[in-house]
């Protein structure tokens, strides 16, 4: 069935062993994002985004606190319910199988009520939205850097996750295909929750409904920035920079000049 | 190229007298001897034979070996439980076991079948063994977050990211399977090229003695060729750079 979940990280304790001691990689964090809402987690490299993000996937458990999915009345919704689609910040396609195969991986339980036709198309669909029908027989090695992360991203949402989880996901993508694929993710707002990790302040104020600026390690919320600005959303509109100048106060730098 | 300006030297040599032709025969006798026992019907028999038995032992140890090296790999349980008298097992040379199953099963096709199988069972099983238990945790994780079933992660993952492996312990179990098989067939054996060649001793014939070595070196090379092709045709991506 489909539904909206949303999640809830509360008091998050999580380490790490470096030889005899442990490197606490987030330090008691909590935040929340809404079913539905579009939130982008922005700050240091190495503060804990991408152990956040694993912690909300359910592929880490944590060392203290909680991590839950809830729905639009707030009630926990079970993690077996929940179908999450991920895209590592690598784009980790099994180098055995064609790219349309690869995609095929992420229909998940959604592969169930579908017949064989059906799961086809949808595979099809995917790979067109992300540009790639023409390459769904090559195989990764064939493919450029960028094209194998679109193909990361249709597998990730060819499933319709309930979550969608980001983890800079348009790093490794050039400017044409970054604006592209924005657009893209911009479509899922409001009707999917997505959570996503990135660098590019850009990037994060055009997409998010709310953005959270983490800390250095440990990671704490250091600022959570609410982007009410319409949508489709133009990025040399006057509202536009002022949320960006608010995400660069946040993080603490200091324009030059 | 190269082969063949051996061979041209040799003959060469040879009709020059600087070898002993009953020590060393000339190419061109070696194939006048190919050509009569193509003729009598004894090379293709000597052949038939070794070739089935090689069949019948490679198969049995493919499958053994592949399934075994499978559940190995993934199953650290399974690993820590019988891997240390696997491991002690594939030290022992496989003709060390010839005598062992000429008892057990006496002198028919059997012993020479287990000899093969022996010999081809542990490069297959190791190989997929390692590669089993060395598929990248990212892949595992993967199949985690796409809530893979433990099937889909085996045919999804496991079976397809071993398949090079498999295949390069398909194809050192396959000239284990030649080297323990002529051996075999040298010591109990009243056919197939290992006992055409120590019987072409005892009647000295040397060129059927170089016939059947080179026969054997050539199946050999085209049997290895084959599977290159087969893993070419069925695990490209294994002979790719993974990116």
């Amino acid at each position: 069935m489909e539904q909206l979940v949303g999640v809830v990280v509360r008091d998050v304790i999580k380490g790490y062993a470096a030889g005899s001691q442990e490197l606490r990689v987030l330090d008691g964090i909590s935040l929340r994002c809404q079913p539905g809402e579009f939130i982008s987690l922005l700050g240091p490299s190495g503060a804990g985004k991408t152990t956040l993000l694993r912690l909300m996937a359910g592929l880490d458990r944590p060392d203290h606190g909680e991590v839950v999915y809830i729905d639009g009345s707030s009630k926990r919704v079970d993690a077996s319910e929940v179908r999450v689609g991920m895209v590592f910040q690598e784009p980790r396609l099994l180098p055995w199988a064609s790219v349309a195969k690869n995609v095929s991986y992420g229909l998940q339980g959604r592969a169930k009520a579908m017949n064989r036709h059906e799961q086809e198309r949808a595979v099809r669909d995917a790979l067109e939205l992300f540009g790639l029908g023409a390459f769904s027989t090559y195989l990764p090695h064939q493919i450029s850097g960028g094209m194998k992360q679109r193909a990361a991203l249709a597998r990730a949402l060819v499933g319709e996750p309930d979550l969608l989880l980001l983890d800079e996901p348009l790093g490794s993508l050039d400017i044409k295909n970054r604006l592209a694929i924005q657009e893209v993710l911009s479509q899922f707002a409001g009707t999917r929750t997505c959570i996503m990790v990135t660098h590019s302040i850009e990037e994060a104020v055009y997409l998010s409904d709310r953005i959270y600026v983490l800390s250095d390690r440990p990671a704490l919320v250091k600022s959570e920035i609410h982007v009410p600005l319409p949508r489709p959303r133009d990025r040399v509109a006057p509202g536009f920079s002022t949320y960006a100048r608010q995400v660069i106060r946040a993080l603490g730098v200091t324009p030059a000049g | 190229m190269v082969p063949l300006c051996i061979v041209v030297l040799w003959q060469g040599l040879s009709s020059l007298g600087v070898f002993d032709t009953s020590m060393i025969p000339s190419p061109l006798s070696v194939l006048a001897a190919g050509a009569s026992a193509m003729r009598s019907g004894e090379l293709t028999r000597h052949v038939g034979i070794s070739v089935l038995r090689v069949v019948r032992g490679f198969l049995a140890a493919a499958i053994a070996g592949v399934t075994l090296g499978l559940a190995l790999g993934w199953i650290p349980l399974l690993r820590t439980l019988i891997g240390p008298l696997l491991h002690f097992l594939r030290q022992i040379p496989p003709v060390a076991w010839i005598p062992v199953f000429i008892m057990w099963f006496g002198i028919g096709e059997s012993s020479k079948i287990s000899v093969v199988t022996y010999a081809a069972f542990f490069p297959i099983l190791l190989n997929t063994e390692t590669a089993a238990a060395q598929i990248s945790g990212n892949y595992l994780e993967l199949g985690r977050a796409f809530q893979f079933t433990s099937f889909q992660v085996l045919t999804r993952i496991i079976v397809p990211g071993s398949l090079g492996p498999v295949f390069t312990g398909l194809r050192l179990g396959l000239s284990n399977s030649w080297r323990a098989l002529v051996a075999a067939e040298m010591l109990a054996s009243a056919g197939g090229l290992g006992y055409m060649i120590v019987l072409s001793r005892e009647l000295v014939q040397p060129d059927v003695m170089f016939l059947g070595i080179i026969v054997l070196g050539l199946l050999g090379y085209a049997v290895d060729a084959g599977a290159l092709r087969l893993q070419k045709r069925l695990a490209p991506w294994s002979l790719s750079l993974r990116t």
